[in-house]
């Protein structure tokens, strides 16, 4: 479906996000995304039955540097580590060079003074294109499983 | 406020930055307030006046309904919506957030309400760190059990107010709530 070299630089793409939103460098999350992109954060009920409302529902890079500002000026929070399991991404089709996408995810939080817990855990939907700059998010569907959210869900997924 | 203190309406008015004045100009001063912060995308304030906002002369932006014990009907600007506290045992609880629309919606405005809900539920820009705030008070309140925690936010009585700056809603629900349990 896709030649050796675009899988090498999905491979890429996804570990690179991974390594990125555990970073604690929040400006990096915007960098991997189309200036008209969307992001979304949206529980699998939400999505499964069809209905439109998303945790987060971001849809385009401003939005993204928006929260980026959020996270780091505005949103009083407990502070937290945050680590990304992210399984190898599966390619489902090829249409008009958008790559569509999906992997598995799952994210542990860590609060300083605290143990590891699970903390958010789902399924990526994307869409990708080849940019200038290299592979970059058109979309990025995040689709957890479980509505029980601990508290709140401060830092990108 | 109801006369027992048990229900109440918080009613603001969207204004313009740094140009509160009273006692609402505290709002502010807190560090959270950034006077010269201006949005890369507007469209999360994509704001549009509806005409059921209309209280005899005034056009409030925010009215958040509380109903005693456990539920708040909220409209801020045009996101609609409930939360509801579902005590979970000792020590916990489950906050349900349930977002709505009207059935005569125009597809903007549906496009709107749901745009604008990124600015609630547990990931939203005003209100994912209300449960943070909630849970740091919690772990304060449990570290000295003998102690007993007073929000003294405007006072320690119970009254109208003509700005948000005070916990006197809270002070107004706990003393119902008080009255009726040691009853």
């Amino acid at each position: 479906m896709v030649d050796m070299n675009t899988w090498f630089g999905i491979q890429q793409l996804y570990a690179d996000y991974a390594s990125a939103v555990d970073s604690g460098h929040w400006d990096l999350w915007p960098e991997f995304f189309t200036e008209q992109c969307v992001y979304k954060l949206q529980p699998r009920e939400n999505h499964e039955r069809g209905f439109p409302l998303c945790t987060l529902s971001l849809t385009s890079k401003g939005m993204l540097k928006d929260r980026v500002y959020g996270i780091k000026e505005t949103l009083y929070h407990d502070p937290y580590y945050q680590r990304h399991v992210v399984g190898a991404p599966m390619v489902r089709r090829v249409e008009d060079g958008r790559i569509h996408a999906e992997a598995n995810y799952a994210v542990f939080r860590t609060k300083y003074d605290k143990e590891s817990t699970v903390f958010n855990v789902g399924r990526y939907i994307d869409t990708i294109v080849q940019t200038p700059e290299g592979f970059k998010f058109a979309e990025r569907l995040c689709v957890y499983d479980s509505e029980m959210i601990p508290n709140s869900i401060i830092y990108p997924i | 406020m109801d006369a027992h203190h048990r229900h109440a309406a918080m009613i603001s008015t969207r204004g313009s930055a740094g140009q509160a004045t009273g006692a609402a100009a505290q709002v502010t001063q807190v560090s959270s307030f950034k006077e010269s912060m201006q949005l890369n995308d507007p469209s999360f304030l994509d704001i549009v006046p509806e005409d059921w906002w209309q209280m005899d002369d005034k056009m409030p932006t925010a009215v958040m309904m509380t109903l005693f014990p456990s539920v708040i009907f909220q409209q801020q600007v045009n996101s609609v919506s409930t939360r509801h506290i579902q005590p979970d045992g000792h020590g916990a609880f489950d906050f349900v957030w349930t977002h709505f629309g009207f059935e005569d919606d125009t597809p903007e405005m549906h496009a709107r309400r749901l745009r604008q809900a990124n600015l609630f539920g547990p990931a939203g820009f005003v209100s994912a760190d209300d449960g943070e705030v909630i849970e740091f008070s919690q772990q304060a309140f449990e570290t000295k059990p003998e102690h007993r925690a007073v929000a003294e936010l405007g006072g320690r009585d119970v009254g109208e107010t003509d700005h948000m700056v005070t916990e006197t809603l809270i002070r107004g629900m706990y003393e119902y709530w008080r009255k009726v349990m040691e009853a």
